[in-house]
């Protein structure tokens, strides 16, 4: 199952969904997240993957779109994990403090691995 | 000097950022510590466009840029008022358990990389001077807030 917004892509991964961010991830990319986060917090998954793979710029847009998602997730007792954070995006995320709030992985694959469902 | 038309979208900004990228490197700050400027000045600008279309201005955001002793000067001037009071430093925990809005991220970062933050509201439009030193302070500075009578 695969959800395509314009600059999100999402698809279901076993007990996760997987939403990819493309190279720069802010304003344009944020009104499309939260479509793809509520199909995902709708659906039985128990965990939501944030792919930063392709991530090489974010703002505080991007930053507001992850803080929005970790507080739905909270909401309905959804995991939510990082992956393949790296870079500039990484410095921010460890300034906001987001790591403290979200576990992160180097790559999806260890985060599906090491978040195998109940 | 770069212009920015008010209103205008993130890719205008990429002169700007390269511009200032290259003035990083001449001197001599870190990868890390370029990332972080450009994204305190991406952010400024970011502020200065939505604020300047906010107060229904037309006219442009200017930026200039320059190195004195080491550091990076940035001044951004929107026609604006810019900011009346300098909002509290947002509280990550109560955002995620909703007890506050998600907001205030774009000044956070920006107090966090810069080393001197002085917003200068006068009768032609507010500007933002920004100093960056060779590394970030070690917690978020205080902004300063003036007021210019005599104009920009």
């Amino acid at each position: 199952m695969v959800f395509r917004g314009n600059h999100v892509r999402a698809r279901r991964q076993g007990h996760a969904w997987v939403l990819a961010f493309p190279k720069e991830f802010g304003a344009d990319v944020e009104e499309h997240l939260a479509p793809a986060a509520e199909q995902a917090l709708a659906s039985d998954a128990t965990l939501i993957v944030l792919d930063f793979t392709s991530v090489e710029f974010t703002n505080s847009a991007g930053i507001g779109a992850i803080v929005d998602v970790l507080r739905r997730a909270r909401e309905r007792g959804v995991a939510v994990v990082l992956a393949g954070v790296k870079g500039q995006p990484r410095i921010i995320i460890e300034r906001v403090g987001l790591f403290g709030f979200a576990r992160a992985y180097e790559t999806v694959d260890e985060a599906l691995r090491g978040t195998s469902a109940p | 000097m770069i212009n920015i038309p008010v209103g205008g979208h993130s890719r205008h900004f990429r002169s700007a950022v390269a511009d200032l990228r290259a003035i990083c490197v001449r001197c001599a700050f870190s990868r890390e510590r370029c990332d972080e400027v450009l994204t305190a000045v991406h952010e400024a600008l970011s502020n200065a466009v939505e604020h300047g279309s906010r107060d229904r201005r037309t006219g442009s955001i200017r930026m200039i840029s320059r190195i004195e002793q080491g550091a990076v000067l940035v001044d951004i001037q929107d026609p604006g008022v810019g900011p009346v009071m300098v909002n509290p430093i947002p509280n990550l925990d109560a955002q995620i358990h909703g007890r506050e809005r998600v907001a205030g991220w774009g000044l956070f970062l920006i107090r966090c990389f810069a080393s001197e933050v002085v917003f200068t509201r006068g009768p032609s439009g507010h500007t933002l001077h920004l100093r960056f030193g060779a590394s970030a302070p070690p917690s978020p500075v205080e902004p300063i807030l003036t007021r210019l009578e005599d104009g920009l």
